[in-house]
């Protein structure tokens, strides 16, 4: 137990800088910097909070406070997993901070009041999903995460789209996050009659149901389930990812899309790999289980590949990338779940390759919506056939966008080939034990295809090209230092991963839960700094040396440049040709939409687009709750036409009153003879 | 330090005396006389306070006297008696009536673009002390005669501020919410004579004596009398129509104050039977299901009942136009979730207790700042209508953070104080089990889903969708109230959770 929680500073931390921040904000440089700032210190925490986490190969745990009446506890439990991931989360957020600072001066809000206040909260609400361990104030931080992000979705407010994103954002997540609360009710009332929300006694309570209640135990998963997936924005809920980016201001894209779904995948982890294994669940249901999650992750994997290939918007294109690399963290998480109990170490290959596809998407992913972000803050435009050409006039930028995409890819030297390469192991041995792995491999595979044609897309369309019209009517220049400066940095750490990623696998496997630790160990054994060496039980599995890659690759480029040089073959500029016509320029370019048109008109409605439904309602009483018309009122009316019928007694006459003074007299001594005679 | 019954003396005398003092005066200096009442009324309270936390726990704070020869009953028949709920309701009452009487100086006004007058403010204040007189009454009250007594004056109070602009609507308006909960207080009269006489007594706990089947008769006509009240099915209509009154007027007694007495009745029923027939700490979260007579079928007739009426009360949201009146639709529903855990509790779940005690602090707080966040609107646009309002967070900044506060604060957005009451009745619904709580459960939380969703929806037309409008802030004095109030549901936390344990 470690008396003072470091991981409550860096949430205190970043609270209490959104509190400043809001008061800055009439200064908008200065509060720029100063959130920047908060989260370069909280950065730091992070990092010495991960360092430690290391060196101890202990989880921090401390309990800050207490609500004894319904039995939770705000802990803060810090394992590998959280301390990786929210130093990630933190990386990118102090990138996309730096970044803002330029990009804000494009968005026509009309007031900025609040934008870094609302980061500053995005990020607290999602380090404390990261660091607390009692399933109340895990709810209570998850929803501290989803509500800023709302705000940064509809940050840009005059514009109705954006409102429009924004609630759908909004309904579909609290739709997922109904049922995670339900869920955890469920579990919370088997607890016992006081009940508590501590992450070990839910997971017990789990353990009870799954041997006395197996249906309801399912239920309760799948509603997590549920609503992990839907924050994850796995097919088919994740309809809420492609409204709300182009909606988003771009840096904000990058932070939802590179670090607040990949939480979903987390939870997802949380869930099945703590605690359905502290649960103690049978193998079978690892397994049932992993395939669901497996399928799921594949289906997404497939299709939002395949609606990224058909979009011209650049941030619709790649929310359905979002989709599509999520698609796999997840499939990934399945064969890592199915395989827990049968084969620790194809499950370990899984959950290493899961966990490092999360770092690598992160990082191409902000790094995409970045450089997306730089064209739309020159060109003002994110429709990719209204551009192109851009290389020679943002070459920087142009750069950065090469990277990413060739990441997105998974292009061999970048990070994401690793963990695809991991992946595609895993599956395919596990393969051996159940056949629809073998099939998730084939459709991992061609999924893979469809991101290299939609990466290629975007940059192409981008970049390379004839220039557009509007294009060379704005002659947009280069962006600012401190906006080119988290995308190199996005696109250094792209690359870093994929030529050093002996590391980066040691890094995840510490980050491994106890039931995998030593899978993960033996997955990668005979792995040395330069070179990555996976084994499946005594046999290697594969090899791979990114520095020989490279050198090769260098070797080549360097002769084609050689040949092409030698053979001195002249390139000849001539103006395009169509059958004599005199055309307009704009409708000889080659667009984005014209694209690997054959499929994409095939696969043009892939992915189900679902409205926000208007609500009509009546703007009439329904008769049955018109209690005023069919009960009050005619009570009412008939009291009126009682006393009306006894004010007639009252006729004005000293002569009427007179008669019925003497019959109430007579009346009166009748009774009291009545009484007289009796007694 | 003042002993405690002189400061109860005390905050039961000034408004009063400042009732008689204030409607000899006219506009300006009526504004002063209410205020200066008003602020000595709240430090009256808060020598109260004091008091009861000096007070060790054990103690019973409580002061009865004869005062009627003739009609002698154990234990007394006036005083009063300060305890933990009972304060609950003296906070809502005294600090609200405060920011209430500082609201209504510059409300009423000639520079109110919804309704230009100034004319009857020495009226206006008059009333407004002597429904804080009869409030604080009733929850000082050892038994329910004095509160019966405190509650028709309530009603009173109700009628003549509900008609106070004197048009033709407004007084139809105050009739029928006089008429309507005033068949409530009859049926209260009855079920207090019922009581009354077999055991000579009108005690809280007193319905723990009665047979098994006279105390359902007695409970089921104290709780129609809360339903007319507290303007719950069947008897809601005369709440919407309330809407005719000031804004003010409107936060005040139709959201955090009157309508709360019906509830805080049950609750003082329930919180009385439970220590009288415990009379001891019993064990944490046995209710008094096994201990009443008629238990637990009632606390589900109770809970269903507020189920019905939450559901109702969502229907009609969809329809309204006038922020107030959707306003008042959710204040139903809302009192609806207070008796929905007061069903709970009577049904054996402790923990529906505290969220209705819980949700009576927090809605009472939330639900103000939003009616005087309309009622800042209102005055600054003279409208109040959602389809004609759009834009209003570039002119008047400070009124929509305030504003967006409340409407966070009442759909439950953690960790603000609704949802903590919320997540309890939830909690508490399924402690309780069975076929009968997953309904609920499933009622309660589609209910709270949908609000979110429609209160979300007016807030971003009203306030963010962009249109440009000719407005300004409202004056400093308002603001002022809606920055207390939005603050006090901020710090929700930690303002409710140290009332919690409440066991008696």
């Amino acid at each position: 137990m470690h008396p003072v929680a470091p991981a409550a500073y860096i949430i205190n931390l970043l609270i209490a800088g959104a509190v400043i921040a809001y008061g800055l904000s009439s200064w908008r440089k200065l509060c720029g910097w100063f959130s920047v700032a908060v989260i370069a210190i909280a950065l730091m925490l992070a990092l010495h909070l991960a360092v430690t986490v290391a060196a101890d190969n202990a989880p921090l745990v401390a309990v800050s406070w207490q609500l004894p009446v319904l039995g939770a506890a705000l802990t803060y439990y810090v394992d590998g997993l959280s301390a990786l991931l929210t130093a990630l989360v933190l990386l990118l957020g102090l990138l996309c901070a730096v970044y803002s600072i330029h990009y804000l001066e494009h968005v026509a809000s009309s007031g900025l009041v609040g934008f870094y206040c609302l980061l500053l909260l995005f990020l607290a609400g999602m380090c404390g999903v990261l660091c607390i361990q009692d399933w109340l104030f895990f709810l209570v931080a998850w929803e501290f995460m989803s509500l800023p992000a709302y705000m940064l979705i509809v940050f840009e407010k005059q514009r109705p789209e954006a409102l429009r994103a924004g609630l759908k954002y909004f309904i579909m997540t609290h739709v997922g996050n109904v049922g995670l609360f339900i869920g955890v009710l469920i579990l919370y009332k088997q607890t016992g009659p006081a009940g508590t929300f501590a992450f070990g006694a839910i997971s017990s309570a789990l353990g009870g149901l799954v041997s006395t209640r197996p249906a309801l135990a399912c239920l309760v998963l799948g509603l997590m389930a549920l609503g992990f997936m839907t924050k994850a924005g796995i097919f088919p809920m994740g309809d809420w990812l492609p409204d709300a980016h182009p909606a988003a201001p771009s840096p904000v894209s990058a932070l939802l899309s590179g670090t607040m779904i990949k939480l979903g995948a987390y939870g997802i982890m949380r869930v099945f790999l703590w605690m359905l294994v502290a649960a103690g669940a049978p193998g079978s249901w690892f397994l049932g289980w992993g395939i669901v999650l497996a399928s799921f992750g594949a289906l997404s994997a497939f299709i939002g590949s395949a609606a990224a290939v058909k979009e011209n918007d650049a941030k619709r294109l790649l929310a359905y990338s979002s989709i599509g690399q999520i698609g796999y963290i997840i499939l990934a998480l399945g064969i890592c779940v199915a395989f827990v109990k049968i084969n620790p170490t194809i499950s370990a290959l899984a959950f290493v390759a899961g966990l490092l596809h999360i770092i690598a998407d992160a990082f191409h992913k902000a790094l995409l919506f970045l450089t997306t972000g730089s064209v739309l803050y020159r060109t003002g435009t994110r429709d990719l056939n209204e551009l192109g050409d851009l290389i020679h006039r943002m070459p920087a930028t142009a750069v950065a966008a090469v990277v990413g995409m060739l990441s997105v890819a998974g292009i061999p030297l970048t990070g994401a080939f690793v963990s695809k390469w991991l992946l595609l192991q895993s599956a395919l041995f596990g393969g051996r034990e159940s056949a629809v792995f073998a099939a998730y491999t084939v459709v991992a595979l061609f999924a893979s295809v469809l991101a290299l044609a939609y990466g290629l897309k975007l940059v192409a369309a981008t970049f390379l090209g004839q220039p557009s019209r509007l294009v060379c009517e704005l002659e947009p220049r280069e962006v600012p230092a401190m906006m080119l400066l988290p995308q190199w940095a996005l696109a250094a750490l792209c690359l870093l991963v994929g030529l050093f990623p002996a590391a980066a696998l040691a890094t995840c496997g510490l980050a491994a839960p106890q039931i995998l630790a030593a899978g993960a160990a033996q997955a990668t054994a005979g792995t040395n700094a330069l070179s990555v060496t996976t084994s499946l039980g005594p046999m290697v599995a594969g090899s791979f040396a990114p520095l020989w890659v490279l050198a090769l690759f260098g070797l080549m480029l360097l002769t084609c440049w050689g040949i092409s040089r030698a053979g001195r073959a002249p390139i000849r500029q001539v103006e395009g040709w169509a059958c004599g016509e005199v055309l307009d320029p704009e409708q000889l370019r080659y667009k984005a939409s014209a694209y690997f048109w054959v499929f994409t008109q095939h696969f043009a409605n892939v992915y189900p687009k679902v409205r926000v439904p208007k609500l009509r309602v009546r703007q009439t009483t329904p008769p049955l709750l018109d209690v005023d018309r069919w009960a009050f009122g005619p009570v009412g009316r008939l009291c009126n036409k009682i006393a009306a019928a006894l004010s007639a007694l009252h006729t004005g006459l000293p002569q009427t009153y007179m008669l019925w003074q003497s019959i109430g007299a007579g009346l009166i001594l009748l009774i009291l003879w009545l009484v007289w005679r009796s007694s | 330090m003042l002993n405690w019954e002189f400061a109860a003396v005390l905050l039961l005398i000034l408004p009063l005396a400042g009732a008689f003092l204030v409607c000899r005066y006219r506009s300006r200096q009526a504004d002063d006389v209410a205020l200066l009442v008003a602020v000595a009324t709240f430090i009256a309270f808060i020598f109260l306070v004091n008091a009861l936390l000096s007070a060790a726990r054990t103690e019973k704070l409580s002061a009865v006297w004869q005062f009627i020869p003739w009609l002698q009953v154990p234990g007394g028949l006036f005083g009063f008696m300060v305890d933990d709920i009972g304060i609950i309701m003296l906070a809502v009452v005294v600090t609200i009536g405060l920011l209430v009487v500082i609201f209504s100086a510059p409300y009423l006004s000639e520079a109110n673009r919804d309704h230009p007058t100034t004319n009857g403010k020495g009226r206006y204040y008059c009333w407004l002390l002597l429904f804080v007189f009869s409030m604080v009454g009733l929850a000082l009250s050892p038994n329910l005669l004095q509160m019966f007594i405190f509650w028709e004056l309530t009603t009173i109070c109700s009628w003549a501020l509900i008609s106070f602009y004197d048009d033709k609507r407004s007084t139809v308006a105050g009739y029928k919410a006089l008429v309507l909960t005033s068949v409530g207080g009859a049926l209260f009269a009855l079920a207090l004579l019922l009581m009354y006489v077999p055991t000579g007594s009108f005690e809280f706990g007193v319905l723990s004596l009665l047979t098994a089947r006279r105390a359902g008769v007695v409970f089921l006509l104290l709780l129609i009398a809360a339903w007319a009240k507290s303007a719950q099915v069947p008897f809601f209509t005369w709440l919407p129509e309330a809407m005719a009154a000031p804004t003010p007027i409107s936060a005040y007694l139709h959201a955090a104050a009157m309508v709360k007495a019906g509830v805080f009745m049950i609750s003082r029923v329930v919180y009385g039977s439970y220590s009288t027939l415990t009379g001891l700490r019993a064990q944490y979260d046995i209710g008094i299901a096994t201990i009443t007579l008629t238990g637990h079928s009632l606390g589900l007739v109770v809970a269903f009942a507020a189920v019905i009426t939450m559901l109702v009360g969502l229907y009609f949201y969809f329809s309204q136009d006038d922020l107030k009146r959707l306003l008042a639709y959710s204040t139903i529903t809302h009192l609806g979730y207070i008796l929905f855990g007061l069903g709970l509790a009577i049904a054996g779940v402790w923990l529906g207790f505290q969220a209705a005690m819980i949700h009576l602090l927090a809605h009472g707080i939330a639900k103000t700042l939003l009616f005087l966040g309309v009622g800042s609107i209102a005055f600054a646009t003279g409208s109040r209508s959602i389809s004609a309002l759009r834009g209003l967070a570039m002119r008047m900044p400070t009124t929509a953070f305030c504003f967006s506060v409340g409407v966070f604060t009442l759909i439950g957005v953690p960790p603000l104080a609704c949802f903590w009451s919320k997540f309890f009745l939830l909690a508490a619904t399924i402690k309780l089990g069975g076929l009968a709580a997953l309904l609920l459960v499933l009622c309660f939380t589609g209910e709270a889903a949908l609000a979110f969703y429609w209160f979300l929806r007016v807030k971003q037309r009203i306030l963010l969708e962009d249109a440009p409008t000719n407005t300004q802030e409202s004056p400093a004095a308002m603001i002022g109230v809606l920055i207390t109030l939005a603050i006090l549901c901020l710090i929700g936390i930690g303002f409710i959770l140290p009332f919690l344990p409440l066991v008696p």
